[in-house]
C-alpha cells in the first residue's frame, strides 16, 4: 500500500485496530444498525485502546502520533461493515475535539478533551441549523450576555438560543462544540454586511444537561443508521463565561479551520470504504461467478471492477498526497476540497456499481452492499456538499 | 507547495523545464503542426539541456533521475501540441530506453550517446499504435503495443552477417529520424492471423534491430495524416531487402517482445504524466478564456455552471497527477532495486510469451490520466463555445490531441482488461 506514508509503527497500529474491528465491532453491526445506535461503551472501549486520541499529545491522554495514524484508524474502521460508526468516531475524535485542542484553555482541555480522549465523554459538533447548512455565516443561533441584548461578553455568562440539526452523536453526546452568533449580523442577514456576519460568530462548549439545552428529536436517516443524529434546541440556555472556546468573534474562522481536518479524514474514510466495498465485490464474484471452478465473469463486470479499482486508487493517492501536505502544516485547502469531492463521489459510485454487480444478491435489507450504498450517499453531503467543494475549488482557482 | 515525492531540486528543475517549454516550444507549435514534424533543433536544444538522458547513467549525460524525467514529460505536456511532446517522448522514453537496457557498449556509443545529446533522432518502430490498419488482421491494442501477433511487423531473415528486412511499419519521428529501433518478426515463427497458437509462436519470434536511416532499402514513406499529434512526424517506414548488420541486433534474438514489454510501464507512466500536463494546460486555457469572455453582462466565470465545470476539471487532473506520481514512485523503487532495469517485468516475462501485466498502478495511471484529459479537453471546447470549434483557437487541438491518449499504447479497454486480470487473480 502507501508504504511511503506508513511506517512499521503505523502497520502495527493497523494490525491492532484490524483485530479490534474484527472481534468487537463487525459481529455486532447488524444489531446496531437495526437499533439505530451503537452502544456508548464503544467510545469507552476505544478510549481504553488509545484510539480516540491518536494524534493528541500524551499530556491529555493521547498517543502523540502523527496524522497518518488517524488515517490508519479511519481506514481500518471502514472495514467494520457500516458507515455510521466510523463517522461517529470521526466526529468525536477529528471534528468536535480538534478545536478544543487548538483553541481551548488548559482548563477546557482538561475538562473536555482529556475525558473525550478516554472515551468517557462523547462529543458532538453543532454547526448546521434548520436554515443554515452550507452557508455557515448565516447561522441564527445566538449567544448573548445576560445584561446586553446582543453585545460582547460581559464576564457573567451567555444565554444561548437557537436550533441545531443533523448533529451526529447528538443523542448520546455529553457536550457540544457549538457555533453561535455573538454579534448581530445586522438586520439583514442576507449578506448586506457579509464581513460582519462572518466576524460575529464564536465557539462554545456546552454540557448536555445544562438547563435549556434539549434534544428535540432523533433524526431518522436513509443510511448511517448506527450513528445517532439529533436535532438540538437551546432555549435561554445559560452557560458561564468560560464556555467560550477560543477568541470571541473568531468562530467562523475557527470552524473553517476545523472543516479542513474534517474533510480530509472524511476523504480517507470514503476511500477506505470504497476499497472495502471493492474487496467484498471481488470476493463475491470469485465465489459466485464460477462454472466448473473457472471464473466466468462477463467482460463488462470485469471492466467495471477495473474502473472501480482505478478510481479508488486515484482518490486514495490524492488523499494521501494531501494528507502529507496537511501533516506538514501546508494547509492545502484546494487539495482537501478536491480529495473530499473525489473520494466521496468515488465511494458512492463504487457502492452503486458494487450493487449492480451483486444484482439481487445485494438488495436484501441489511446486506452489506445495500447498506454501503445507502451509507456512502451521505459522503457527498456531510462535511460540505459536492457543490460546496466545487465552490471552494473555484475560489482557490480564483474564478470569479 | 512541496510534494512528498519531489525534492527542492526537482521543483527547481520543473521551473527550468517550464521556462524551456514556454520559450522554445509553445510559441512555435502552430508552425510545427503545419509542418507535420518537430525540427531537429528542438532535439538539439533538449539534448543540450540534458532533458533526453535524465534517467540514464552519468556516462550518457544523465543523472539516473527517473522522477526528473517524469517531471520533464509532465511539463512537456503543457507545450500546447501533443505531437511535439510525442516526438520527444518517442525518442527519449520509447526508443532509447531499449538501448540503455539492452545495448552493447558499442551500440550505446553509436546510438544512445548521440541520441541523449539530441544529435541523432530515434524513432520507435515497435508497431506502436498502428497495428491492424490494413497490414493484416486484428485490432491495434493487443497487449498495449499494437501487436496483434507479429503478422504486422516487417520480416527479418538472417543471411550471413546480416538480417534482411522486408516490410512496413509506422513510427513517430519516422520522417525525421536518424535511426529506428525496429521490431521485426521471424517469418518462420508462426505468422498468426489472429489465431491464438500462431500468435503466441509469432510473439516468440520477434527481435529488435537498430536500423540507420540511409541503409539501402530503408525508405521513408508518406506522413500519416492524423486527427491529432500532427507534429509528431509519424510516417510510414518501408524496408525492401534492407540489409542490417547482425551486430545491430538489440538485446537477444527472439526476445523482442519481452524487451519491449520491459519498458512498457515507463511508457505508460510518461504518457499519463504528459496527459496530466496537457489537461492542465487545457484547463488553464479554458479558465483564461472564461474569465475574459463576457456574455449576459458578465464573464463566463461569473456563472456557477462554468466555475463548477472548471473546478471539476481541476480536481480530476489533481487526482490523475497523484495517481501517476504514485505509479512513478513504485516504478522508481523497482528500477532502483533492480539496478536500473525493470526486473519485475522482465523476470516475469522472460520465460513466457505473454508476460504478466506489470504492476497495475501504471495501467491505472495511464487509463485514468488519459481519460481525464479527454474529458477535460472536451469541457475546454465546450467552455470556448463556437471558438472551441474554430481552428484559430487552441481548444480544438487539445481535444484532437487528447483523443489519442485513450487509444495509444493500450486502449482504455485494454487497460481495464489488464487491471481486472490483476485484481481478480
Amino acid at each position: 500500500m502507501g508504504s511511503r506514508f506508513f511506517t512499521a509503527e503505523h502497520e502495527a497500529l493497523r494490525e491492532r485496530i484490524r483485530g479490534f474491528v474484527r472481534a468487537e465491532l463487525a459481529p455486532h453491526v447488524d444489531e446496531w444498525e437495526a437499533r439505530e445506535q451503537f452502544p456508548r461503551e464503544i467510545f469507552k472501549r476505544m478510549g481504553e485502546l488509545g484510539l480516540l486520541g491518536l494524534r493528541y499529545p500524551e499530556e491529555y491522554g493521547g498517543q502523540g502520533r502523527d496524522y497518518f495514524a488517524a488515517v490508519v484508524l479511519s481506514e481500518e474502521l471502514a472495514r467494520c461493515g457500516i458507515g455510521g460508526l466510523p463517522m461517529a468516531v470521526a466526529v468525536h475524535a477529528e471534528m468536535a475535539t480538534p478545536p478544543i485542542f487548538q483553541f481551548g484553555t488548559e482548563e477546557q482541555k482538561q475538562r473536555y478533551l482529556a475525558p473525550a480522549i478516554r472515551g468517557e465523554k462523547v462529543a458532538c459538533l453543532g454547526i448546521t441549523e434548520p436554515n443554515a447548512g452550507s452557508d455557515v455565516a448565516a447561522i441564527q443561533t445566538t449567544a448573548r450576555s445576560d445584561s446586553q441584548p446582543i453585545a460582547s461578553k460581559d464576564g457573567a455568562g451567555w444565554v444561548i438560543n437557537g436550533r441545531k440539526i443533523f448533529i451526529t452523536n447528538g443523542i448520546q453526546a455529553d457536550f457540544i462544540t457549538l457555533l453561535a452568533r455573538t454579534e448581530s449580523a445586522g438586520t439583514d442577514l442576507a449578506r448586506t454586511d457579509k464581513q460582519k456576519s462572518y466576524d460575529g460568530l464564536s465557539l462554545f462548549l456546552v454540557d448536555k444537561g445544562t438547563p435549556g439545552f434539549e434534544v428535540a428529536r432523533k433524526v431518522e436517516k436513509v443510511g448511517m443508521r448506527s450513528s445517532d443524529t439529533a436535532e438540538l434546541v437551546f432555549e435561554d440556555c445559560r452557560v458561564p463565561g468560560d464556555a467560550l472556546l477560543g477568541q470571541q468573534g473568531r468562530g467562523f474562522h475557527q470552524i473553517m479551520w476545523e472543516l479542513q481536518g474534517e474533510r480530509l479524514i472524511a476523504a480517507a474514510g470514503a476511500v477506505a470504504t470504497a476499497g472495502h466495498i471493492l474487496e467484498l465485490t471481488v470476493k463475491y464474484v470469485g465465489e459466485r461467478q464460477r462454472s466448473g471452478g473457472r471464473l466466468v465473469l462477463s467482460q463488462t463486470a470485469a471492466h467495471t471492477l477495473a474502473e472501480m479499482a482505478t478510481r479508488i486508487e486515484a482518490a486514495r493517492q490524492l488523499t494521501y498526497a494531501t494528507a502529507w501536505k496537511f501533516a506538514n502544516n501546508l494547509y492545502p485547502v484546494k487539495e482537501i476540497s478536491m480529495a473530499k469531492l473525489i473520494a466521496a463521489r468515488t465511494a458512492f459510485w463504487v457502492a452503486d456499481r458494487a450493487l449492480e454487480i451483486h444484482g439481487g444478491d445485494g438488495c436484501p435489507k441489511g446486506h452489506p452492499i445495500e447498506r454501503f450504498w445507502r451509507d456512502t450517499r451521505l459522503n457527498r453531503i456531510a462535511g460540505g456538499t459536492d457543490e460546496i467543494m466545487l465552490e471552494i475549488i473555484s475560489r482557490e482557482l480564483e474564478l470569479r | 507547495m512541496p510534494h512528498w515525492r519531489f525534492s527542492d531540486e526537482h521543483e527547481m528543475f520543473r521551473k527550468s523545464v517550464r521556462r524551456f517549454v514556454e520559450k522554445e516550444l509553445s510559441p512555435f507549435v502552430e508552425e510545427w503542426e503545419e509542418a507535420g514534424e518537430v525540427p531537429e533543433m528542438v532535439f538539439r536544444r533538449a539534448g543540450e539541456n540534458g532533458y533526453l538522458g535524465l534517467k540514464y547513467p552519468e556516462e550518457f549525460g544523465g543523472a539516473a533521475d527517473y522522477p526528473a524525467a517524469a517531471i520533464f514529460h509532465e511539463e512537456l505536456g503543457r507545450c500546447g501540441a501533443g505531437g511535439v511532446a510525442a516526438a520527444l517522448r518517442a525518442h527519449a522514453e520509447m526508443a532509447t530506453p531499449l538501448i540503455n537496457f539492452l545495448g552493447t557498449g558499442e551500440q550505446k556509443e553509436r546510438y544512445l550517446a548521440p541520441a541523449v545529446q539530441g544529435q541523432k533522432i530515434a524513432a520507435p518502430g515497435i508497431a506502436d499504435f498502428e497495428g491492424g490498419v490494413d497490414w493484416g488482421s486484428g485490432s491495434g491494442s493487443d497487449l498495449g503495443l499494437g501487436l496483434d501477433g507479429p503478422a504486422l511487423l516487417p520480416a527479418a531473415v538472417r543471411e550471413g552477417a546480416h538480417y534482411v528486412v522486408n516490410g512496413r511499419i509506422l513510427a513517430i519521428n519516422g520522417a525525421s529520424c536518424d535511426f529506428v529501433v525496429l521490431a521485426v518478426k521471424d517469418p518462420a515463427a508462426g505468422v498468426g492471423n489472429g489465431i491464438e497458437k500462431n500468435r503466441e509462436a509469432g510473439l516468440r519470434g520477434i527481435s529488435l534491430l537498430l536500423v540507420d536511416k540511409g541503409t539501402p532499402g530503408f525508405a521513408v514513406g508518406e506522413r500519416r495524416p492524423m486527427l491529432g499529434w500532427r507534429s509528431s512526424g509519424t510516417a510510414e517506414l518501408s524496408f525492401e531487402d534492407c540489409r542490417v548488420p547482425a551486430e545491430n541486433l538489440l538485446g537477444e534474438e527472439k526476445m523482442g517482445f519481452q524487451h519491449i514489454t520491459a519498458n512498457r510501464r515507463w511508457e505508460w507512466i510518461t504518457l499519463a504524466l504528459g496527459a496530466v500536463g496537457g489537461a492542465g494546460m487545457a484547463l488553464e486555457t479554458a479558465q483564461k478564456y472564461a474569465s475574459q469572455r463576457v456574455q449576459f453582462g458578465r464573464p463566463l466565470t461569473g456563472f456557477q455552471a462554468t466555475r463548477h465545470k472548471l473546478a471539476e476539471m481541476a480536481a480530476g487532473i489533481e487526482a490523475a497527477r497523484e495517481l501517476a506520481y504514485h505509479a512513478l514512485d513504485l516504478y522508481v523503487n523497482d528500477v532502483e532495486g533492480a539496478g536500473g532495469f525493470d526486473a519485475t517485468v522482465v523476470a516475469g516475462g522472460m520465460g513466457r510469451v505473454d508476460p504478466p501485466v506489470p504492476t497495475k498502478e501504471a495501467a491505472m495511471a495511464k487509463l485514468y490520466a488519459t481519460e481525464v484529459y479527454r474529458w477535460v479537453a472536451d469541457n475546454a471546447v465546450q467552455i470556448h463555445g463556437g471558438y472551441g470549434y474554430a481552428m484559430e483557437y487552441p481548444a480544438q487541438r487539445f481535444w484532437r490531441d487528447a483523443r489519442l491518449g485513450t487509444i495509444k499504447e493500450g486502449a482504455s479497454e485494454f487497460m481495464r482488461e489488464a487491471i481486472a486480470e490483476e485484481i481478480l487473480k
